[in-house]
């Protein structure tokens, strides 16, 4: 059954076109209802038929695609970001009475490109998904039109995205030339070469844009604060976790024979995205530009651990895939609760929890678990790559990991004193809103359910790199 | 000598750094969208160098020529996308400067 | 001899107009020298035994999108003051400069590491780089990725439309 393999993107892209159709058959307000119901209905249907993929580990299409437990869990990952990002966008949408059901169908197809980007065989499903997602997360970041922020976000965001692009292909170029190979798992048996050498460095230019790691990091914050929030959403959690999904089967698959080149310059980069991150994170008023730091200071820890992959890579890719689930969960619901309040600015945040209660304790758990307190997702995900990272005498990098996490403890705090202990201000309670209610009652189940009970999740994953490689 | 690999990829090394030097001085968004373009142009150069020079390696099959259609495409919706970004950006202000882009620090 | 003539003057040609490119201050000259720095490069395209790309290249570089920039730029009208204002910021300068001299030398080094064998034009298959075989690659071992790339373009159409047109709805 050839087929299987494609079932969850095609689902997408046919969800996406009916979106699209039914715009011509309804109008108003219903239309937004209409393409909701549309667009959980694919994604649902797309996250089933993935979750039947577990456990086929084959190559299809002439090795075009590469089904194994690896890819189909970060598939997973990025579905069920995606369905929360459909779900908070519904109460953003309804927030500033935008009526473009172009929006949901931009999603489905950018969550298409990550369901192909997490399975892809060769290097032009690769390029294809990645662009596909980019592309659309570039139009979706604009999506504002008569908000020059939103403007100028999609516009910074498309030039460096391009700019990234045009480097990873000259490092394909080199590899193909030196390897004569464009399957990954062929790529992999080669011997290492000048070549190799020159496409790794190049491809890893383009790999740690799109995941805004130190270097190549200016763009996150302008970027997040510009697009419309639940699209901050999408970029921090589904982008993040297919360009991760390609980062580590292409490194630790494709370039296994380079291996000693690429750890100290992780290393480095690692160490300096969470200094960066969390120490310019302090300084933030609002809190989407906040978020935006945490997450450079998040892809930093993530690089920690793959930075380990020396001589472990099973642990490294599976506490990376874990850290991807947990962080998930967290950020979107704490995006999700940024679009309920209708609020961006810190100081407009007193006292909120007064006036919604039960949003005020989702938005505590959140944070706690951005900060890593113990018994949420966040603390798992921290100890399962600290552990990682301390097995394989990481130490330096570790002890700076462990002291930028604390000072990141501070503004995350800050925020929830915001919530309970400031007086309260001005601002009107917000309306309620069931879609977004529901996406984050689910994103703190889910952070309690990794938190308290990650045994069986963590056994699933452990499995995922020896089928990477069968 | 001139017609070799070796040849072929500093052509390809000189276009892009031309590109790569424009995409990073140049103020005007649409010369920047196009130095991406002539970094692509650069890259397919390399793809199709690499296919015929080292012919027998890649077991005479054409796989660096499909690359270059798919890159074509990719080019042609990257430009079609960054192009539309553009005439969005330019009808609430007026300017294809990327210097005057400060409604957010960089 | 005569591929090494038509090469080098081919290749000087591309980087003359592609530095010309960079160089201007009126974004149109910019375009034009764009698409004059395609056609030496489909040309060497066709040295490289790739007729069909060579073709592709002419039709959707030159035809298709340069056309698209043309007409983007005679429709946002940039004005004067900006074409003379157009320098660009020391650092900017500085920044290019750097990224433009390490591209350089770290390919050049690299490039020299690189052994090739050249193929005799005699062990070539006669239908290298033609319609027919490319035609074979992409609707029969390529047809995923093929496919999928009408996915993409689904999604510049829809990007394209809803960013650029004046009134929605």
């Amino acid at each position: 059954m050839q087929f299987q393999a494609i079932y969850p993107g095609s689902l997408l892209v046919a969800a996406a076109i009916l979106v699209l159709m039914a715009q011509s058959f309804v109008k108003g307000e219903k239309k937004l209802t209409i393409s909701l119901i549309i667009s959980l209905i694919g994604v649902i249907l797309a996250i089933f038929f993935t979750f039947k993929l577990f456990g086929v580990n084959e190559s299809f299409y002439e090795n075009a695609l590469r089904v194994d437990d690896f890819g189909v869990f970060l598939s997973l990952v990025a579905l069920i970001g995606t369905a929360l990002t459909i779900l908070i966008s519904a109460g953003y949408l309804k927030k500033v009475k935008s009526y473009y059901t172009e929006y949901y169908a931009l999603i489905l197809l950018a969550a298409c490109g990550m369901v192909f980007l997490t399975i892809s065989g060769d290097l032009i499903t690769f390029l294809i998904g990645l662009e596909i997602m980019s592309i659309s997360i570039y139009i979706l970041a604009g999506f504002n039109r008569e908000s020059k922020k939103s403007n100028e976000a999609a516009m910074k965001y498309f030039i460096l995205g391009a700019f990234s692009t045009g480097f990873l292909l000259f490092g394909m170029s080199m590899v193909y030339g030196a390897t004569g190979e464009i399957v990954i798992s062929e790529i992999g048996k080669a011997e290492k070469s000048a070549g190799m050498l020159i496409g790794l460095g190049l491809m890893l230019v383009g790999f740690l844009f799109k995941i805004g790691a130190v270097p190549f990091q200016n763009w996150v914050p302008d970027v997040y604060e510009g697009a419309p929030t639940p699209i901050t959403a999408f970029m921090a959690a589904g982008v993040k976790t297919a360009g991760f999904a390609a980062f580590v089967r292409i490194i630790l698959i494709a370039f296994q024979n380079c291996g000693e080149e690429w750890h100290t310059i992780l290393q480095v980069i690692a160490v300096l995205s969470m200094i960066v991150g969390n120490v310019v994170a302090i300084s933030q008023r609002n809190i989407k530009r906040l978020l935006a730091y945490s997450s450079i200071a998040h892809t930093g820890y993530m690089l920690l651990a793959f930075a380990a992959a020396k001589s472990d890579p099973n642990m490294a890719s599976s506490s990376i895939l874990f850290y991807l689930f947990t962080y998930t969960f967290t950020v979107i619901g704490a995006f999700g609760i940024l679009i309920y309040s209708g609020r961006e600015n810190l100081d407009d945040f007193a006292g909120f929890a007064h006036q919604k209660r039960f949003m005020g304790i989702a938005m505590t758990v959140f944070f706690f678990s951005l900060a890593g307190i113990p018994s949420t997702a966040g603390f798992m995900g921290k100890l399962f790559i600290f552990m990682t990272a301390i097995d394989q005498k990481l130490y330096w990098a570790s002890v700076i990991g462990i002291i930028t996490s604390m000072i990141s403890v501070f503004y995350y705090l800050r925020v929830v004193v915001y919530l309970y202990m400031k007086p309260e201000v001005t601002r009107a309670a917000p309306l309620t809103d069931w879609n977004v209610a529901i996406a984050s009652a689910v994103s703190v189940i889910g952070v309690f359910v990794l938190g308290l009970i990650p045994q069986s999740v963590i056994q699933l994953i452990l499995t995922t790199y020896q089928s990477m490689l069968q | 000598m001139f017609f070799t690999l070796e040849n072929c990829l500093i052509l390809s090394v000189i276009l892009f750094s031309i590109g790569c030097y424009g995409v990073l001085t140049k103020r005007n968004i649409l010369v920047i969208l196009m130095s991406i373009e002539l970094m692509l142009n650069a890259v397919n150069l390399s793809f199709i160098s690499f296919n015929y020079f080292n012919y027998n390696m890649m077991n005479g099959e054409e796989m660096g020529h499909f690359f270059v259609l798919v890159i074509i495409a990719i080019a042609a919706a990257e430009a079609a996308v960054g192009l539309a970004i553009l005439v969005a950006l330019f009808r609430n202000r007026d300017s294809a400067d990327i210097e005057k882009l400060v409604e957010m620090k960089w | 001899m005569i591929l090494d003539a038509l090469f080098l003057i081919n290749a000087l040609l591309a980087v003359g107009f592609a530095v010309a490119m960079i160089t201007r201050k009126n974004p149109i000259y910019s375009a034009l020298c764009l698409i004059a720095t395609f056609f030496p490069l489909a040309f060497i395209f066709l040295l490289l035994w790739a007729p069909f790309v060579a073709m592709i290249q002419i039709m959707v570089y030159a035809g298709a999108i340069m056309v698209l920039f043309v007409f983007v730029i005679m429709m946002i009208n940039t004005e004067k003051q900006e074409l003379e204002a157009g320098k660009p910021k020391w650092y900017r300068r500085i920044a290019g400069a750097i990224a433009f001299l390490f591209v350089i030398v770290g390919f050049y080094s690299i490039v020299m590491g690189i052994n090739s064998i050249a193929p005799v034009d005699s062990s070539i298959k006669e239908e290298f780089g033609s319609t027919a075989a490319l035609g074979h690659l992409i609707f029969d071992k390529y047809l995923i990725q093929f496919e999928l790339v009408s996915v993409l373009i689904l999604v510049a159409v829809i990007g394209a439309v809803f960013l650029a047109k004046k009134n929605l709805d």
